[in-house]
This record gives C-alpha cells, sequence and structure tokens, in this order.
C-alpha cells in the first residue's frame, strides 16, 4: 500500500482523530527462515537470530476477536474428550456446524453437544450413551452459539 | 458518505451473551454504585423505565415482572466493545472508534446497492462473531448518519440499515425527530430551542444558522450545517448525553517497545481526563486498547485490551496510573503495534459524588505544578511508580455491586459455566 501522506497525526485539539493513516508496509518484513539441516562442525547462521518462543495463543485461536472460553460441568460429552473441568477454546466464527461440537442454546440454557442435521432437523448428539440425543424441535428456542474448537485439560 | 455503526442496548445485550437466561428478559443495568438505571433492555424499555431512574424505583418491577437487575460490569463491556470495533476494523476502512458502542467509518465511493450488502454483511457478521446486534445508518454527514441509525433501530422492516444517500430526502424523518434527539443536542438545550419556537430537527434544520450562532453557539451552528449535509467534523457530543469517553490513535510508524507505546497512552489520558474536566464529570472504570494494524497483511497481527475499574474520580493521576497497570496488562513483546487508545466509563457529574473525596483532591490534581512533576517524573524514570502506589494502596476503589454478572471473558475463574 502506498502512503502519499507524511506519517504525521492527525491529531484534533479535542483528541478525536479526523483521519486513519495507512502505516507504509511497502516495505516488507523479511520473517526468518530456519532450514532444519544444520551442517555438523559448522557454526549455524540461525544461532546469530532469536526466534519467538511459541505462544499457544496463535495455535488455538484463530480468530481472536470471536473467540470465547467456557468450562464445562459435566460428562454428556465424555467420549469425546470433554469432561468435567474442561476448558473449552470456543470460536463463533465458524459457520459450518454441521458434525461439528458446538456450543448451543436451547430454551435459554447452555448446552454441549454434536451438531448434526437429517432431513432438515437438528438434532444434537452426546457423546456418552448414557445420554439421549436431543431432537430439536419447532417448539424449541434453539440457536448455536459457537463451534468448540479445542479443549483444554489439566492432567 | 459516512456510516454509524451502533450496538443495539448495548450493555444490556453484552449480559444476554452470556446469560441466555437473561435473553427476551425485561433487564436493567445500574450505575456505578448501583444508584440507578443506565442501560435497558428492550423489554425493560416497554415496561416504561426510564433512563436514570434510581434503582430503588424499579425494585416492584422485579416480582411484578421479573425484571432481572444487573450491577454494570465495565470489564466485560470494554472487552466486547473492543471485540465489535476488531470485527468492524476487518470490514470497513477508516473505522473511528467513538464510544463504548459506536463507531463511525467512511463508505464513500460504493453504490447504494453495494452499501446495502455491506451494511447488512457488517451486521451479520459483527453477531455472528460476538453475539451482539448493530443498526447502521449511512448518510452525508455524522449528524444525518445518526439520525439514519436511530431510523434503522427503531423501524424493523429496515433490518437494522438505514442508507439516506441524499440529505434532501430526510425531510419528513427530521420532520418526526425532536431536536433532543439530533446528535450533540441535549435536554436544556432541546428546552430552550423551543421556546423560540424550533420543536423538531427539520425546523432546526431550516432554521437561519447566522441566527443560530449568534442566540446559541458556532456549534449548534454546525449542527445546523450538518442536517442539511454539510460536512462539519469538529463534531463533539455535550455532557449531557455523554456516558463513555474515547481517546485514541493511530501511530506514526509502528512501536515495538512497552516504554514508547507509554508516552502516547498518557497523552491520550491527559487529553480524555481535560475533556472530563471541561465538563466536571468523573469516571469509574476505563479500558485500554492496544492493535496491530490489520491492513499490513505481512506482519503478526495482535489486537488486545484490558479494563480497570475504580471508585468515581476525575484524577489524573490516579487515571493515569490505572491507565498504564492496564497498558502492562495488554502489552506484549514482540509485536508492530500501530494504535493505542483509551475509553472512560460511566461518566457521572461530579457533584453526584461523595465530597470527601472530591474535597481533598479537587485542589491538588489540577495544579500545573503537580501536572509538571508528573511530566518530569515520567521524562525520567518512563514509568508511574509515584501514582501506582496510590492505585494499590487504597482501599476503597471496589464500588458497590451487588448485581455484578462475571467477568466472562477475562477472568480464567469466571468464565461461562455450561452443563453438558
Amino acid at each position: 500500500m502506498n502512503n502519499p501522506n507524511p506519517p504525521s497525526l492527525p491529531l484534533k485539539s479535542d483528541g478525536s482523530i479526523s483521519k486513519i493513516w495507512f502505516a507504509d508496509d511497502s516495505q516488507g518484513v523479511e520473517l526468518p527462515f530456519f532450514d532444519t539441516k544444520v551442517q555438523a562442525g559448522f557454526p549455524s547462521p540461525a544461532e546469530d537470530h532469536l526466534e519467538q518462543r511459541l505462544d499457544l495463543n496463535t495455535l488455538v485461536i484463530e480468530n481472536p476477536s470471536a473467540t470465547f472460553f467456557v468450562r464445562v460441568a459435566g460428562e454428556s460429552m465424555k467420549d469425546i474428550g470433554i469432561t468435567d473441568g474442561d476448558i473449552l477454546v470456543v470460536d463463533r466464527s465458524i459457520e459450518n456446524w454441521e458434525n461439528r461440537i458446538v456450543v448451543a442454546v436451547i430454551d435459554s440454557e447452555f448446552t454441549i453437544k454434536r451438531f448434526t442435521s437429517r432431513d432438515e432437523a437438528v438434532i444434537l448428539e452426546a457423546e456418552n450413551p448414557d445420554y439421549p440425543a436431543i431432537k430439536i424441535t419447532p417448539e424449541m428456542d434453539f440457536s448455536v452459539w459457537g463451534v468448540v474448537s479445542w479443549t483444554l485439560k489439566k492432567l | 458518505m459516512i456510516a454509524l455503526i451502533d450496538c443495539n442496548n448495548f450493555f444490556a445485550s453484552c449480559e444476554q451473551v452470556f446469560q441466555p437466561q437473561l435473553a427476551g428478559k425485561p433487564l436493567v443495568v445500574l450505575s456505578n454504585n448501583d444508584g440507578n438505571v443506565i442501560a435497558r433492555s428492550s423489554e425493560a424499555r416497554k415496561l416504561g423505565i426510564g433512563m436514570g431512574v434510581l434503582t430503588g424505583s424499579v425494585r416492584g418491577f422485579v416480582r411484578s415482572h421479573g425484571l432481572q437487575i444487573r450491577s454494570s460490569n465495565y470489564v466485560l463491556y470494554g472487552d466486547m466493545s473492543c471485540r465489535v470495533m476488531e470485527t468492524l476494523e476487518t470490514l470497513l476502512p477508516n473505522v473511528e472508534r467513538y464510544s463504548i458502542d459506536e463507531a463511525f467509518a467512511d463508505v464513500s465511493g460504493f453504490s447504494r446497492e453495494r452499501l446495502l450488502e455491506l451494511c447488512q454483511h457488517v451486521r451479520r457478521r459483527v453477531e455472528r462473531h460476538t453475539g451482539l446486534q448493530v443498526s447502521i445508518g449511512v448518510a452525508q454527514t455524522k449528524t444525518l448518519a445518526k439520525a439514519a441509525n436511530r431510523l434503522a433501530k427503531h423501524r424493523p422492516e429496515l433490518a437494522g440499515v438505514c442508507i439516506g444517500t441524499e440529505p434532501e430526502s430526510f425531510g419528513r424523518v427530521l420532520e418526526q425527530m425532536e431536536t433532543g434527539d439530533v446528535w450533540g443536542i441535549g435536554r436544556k438545550l432541546s428546552r430552550k430551542l423551543s421556546g423560540l419556537g424550533i420543536h423538531n430537527a427539520k425546523q432546526l434544520r431550516d432554521a437561519d444558522p447566522v441566527r443560530i450562532k449568534k442566540q446559541f453557539s458556532v456549534v449548534l451552528m454546525r449542527t445546523v450545517l450538518e442536517l442539511r449535509g454539510e460536512s462539519c467534523l469538529q463534531l463533539e457530543e455535550p455532557e449531557e448525553s455523554r456516558k463513555s469517553l474515547m481517546c485514541g490513535r493511530s501511530f506514526g510508524k509502528p512501536q515495538k517497545e512497552l516504554e514508547d507505546i507509554r508516552p502516547a497512552l498518557t497523552h491520550f489520558v491527559q487529553n480524555a481526563v481535560t475533556r472530563l474536566w471541561k465538563y466536571k464529570q468523573a469516571t469509574s472504570a476505563l479500558t485500554v486498547y492496544l492493535s496491530t494494524n490489520r491492513f499490513r497483511k505481512n506482519i503478526v497481527q495482535r489486537s488486545a485490551s484490558a479494563s480497570v475499574e475504580i471508585s468515581a474520580t476525575d484524577n489524573l493521576i490516579l487515571l493515569n496510573a490505572a491507565a498504564h497497570s492496564a497498558l502492562e496488562q495488554v502489552f506484549e513483546p514482540g509485536f508492530e503495534y500501530h494504535k493505542v487508545g483509551v475509553l472512560l466509563h460511566d461518566l457521572v457529574s461530579v457533584k453526584n459524588i461523595p465530597a470527601s473525596l472530591f474535597e481533598t483532591e479537587s485542589k491538588f490534581q489540577r495544579s500545573p505544578e503537580l501536572m509538571w512533576a508528573l511530566r518530569k517524573i515520567n521524562a525520567k524514570f518512563g514509568r508511574y511508580t509515584v501514582a501506582s502506589a496510590s492505585v494499590s494502596g487504597s482501599s476503597d476503589w471496589k464500588a458497590r455491586s451487588k448485581f455484578r454478572s462475571p467477568a466472562f471473558t477475562t477472568c480464567w475463574n469466571e468464565l461461562p459455566l455450561v452443563r453438558v
């Protein structure tokens, strides 16, 4: 993006913004590239660089402004590895719910189930044989709140 | 063309996103210290509960209509606000965060059809990502965009979007709008206008700008011009209708270090607090946001916010220290930051705050010597050691908030609990 304007700050006396400039990104940022093969007996050029530590956020959060965490109480999803006390990463931006584990709201209550639809009927399946599937009927107040993308479990 | 994107019943909706049992129920949110009603769900409005009424006066509805009451939860609202704004920034150019629940965006260069499509897309996206509904008004000026937005909210058939590309087409809309509902016109001013025979927004639009300038102010004259479709950028909402105050902008060049971001934040806090003083207001919560430039595709993106609650104050030192502790919370090294800003919430008139707090502080907090000393210390140490001590030292920081919902999105111990 070319920015013909100088990077002056368009701040007005009352502190509000009159215009937001785009930053000049015409100069690309070179990201360090590491070759995994290291020549024995030869100092690796990579040693001069510092790679950033792995950040768990970059792994589990794809869309930060649409990602929320919830805590699980109960065992109806235990066969897929979601058990009491887990923290779930919920991504609201995922729009394809079919066969995904979702946080749903049924008649004003949260639940977590596998979303499936057959012949236009929505069925929420548990992942535990002790719990029956829930068939969504027109009388129910139902919505999908978000899609569970990860479960965080303390061992 | 300017779009005004405004969240519907923002505080009440934030509560409902994480407490589905509140959906469709009459719900009010209380001010700092649970004193009066500052937000209502549409169901609560229908019960006739007015804005600002005392908490005691709505108690009866709890039993008779199942009215739900929540204390204000600015940590939650601040985070949800940033999520909405971040979502808007991915979809629209030049988003100007205007208040906790409102943003302007420049949408010039689209055809009417494309605009409608774009606005509907923005609405759907924000609701999908955050659970919050927005209304969008588009017009030639900010004041008209606000009028269009109001229409988008009140007419269900518009599905939340109202586009008025021609200023002339606003005649009927403005006729049905009281002057007090025009952006920037408070109750006092509206009464004064009524005395002159100006009762609705159309009459105001058609008033003689020179006369308005003479009898009122240059500010009101700008409103008249804005209603006619002439953009006057120097608009500021008056204190009466203002519930929050936002101050922030992008840096001239990307900043990587915390210490390089601090001066900018201090500047914005000073700016915001000066505006607080101007209208003799105080605040009891603030949110600091920090973000990278979304339009630079080749850098690692990050956007974060943190909120701090304090007892109502207009003390610059306390507010600056609170803002910097919030900045310390949001700052992570390794990113090229582009923008920082501060949002002051829950503005109240200083005269409504217990005097004991202010009699002792008001004198020194405005003293130029102290301001000078503060800057000097900042310059020397780059930190706010002196001020931060006063933040942690006081014990009555916590406001009374009996009906506060958890910090669902910002505290590991307060996550929404889902029974499965």
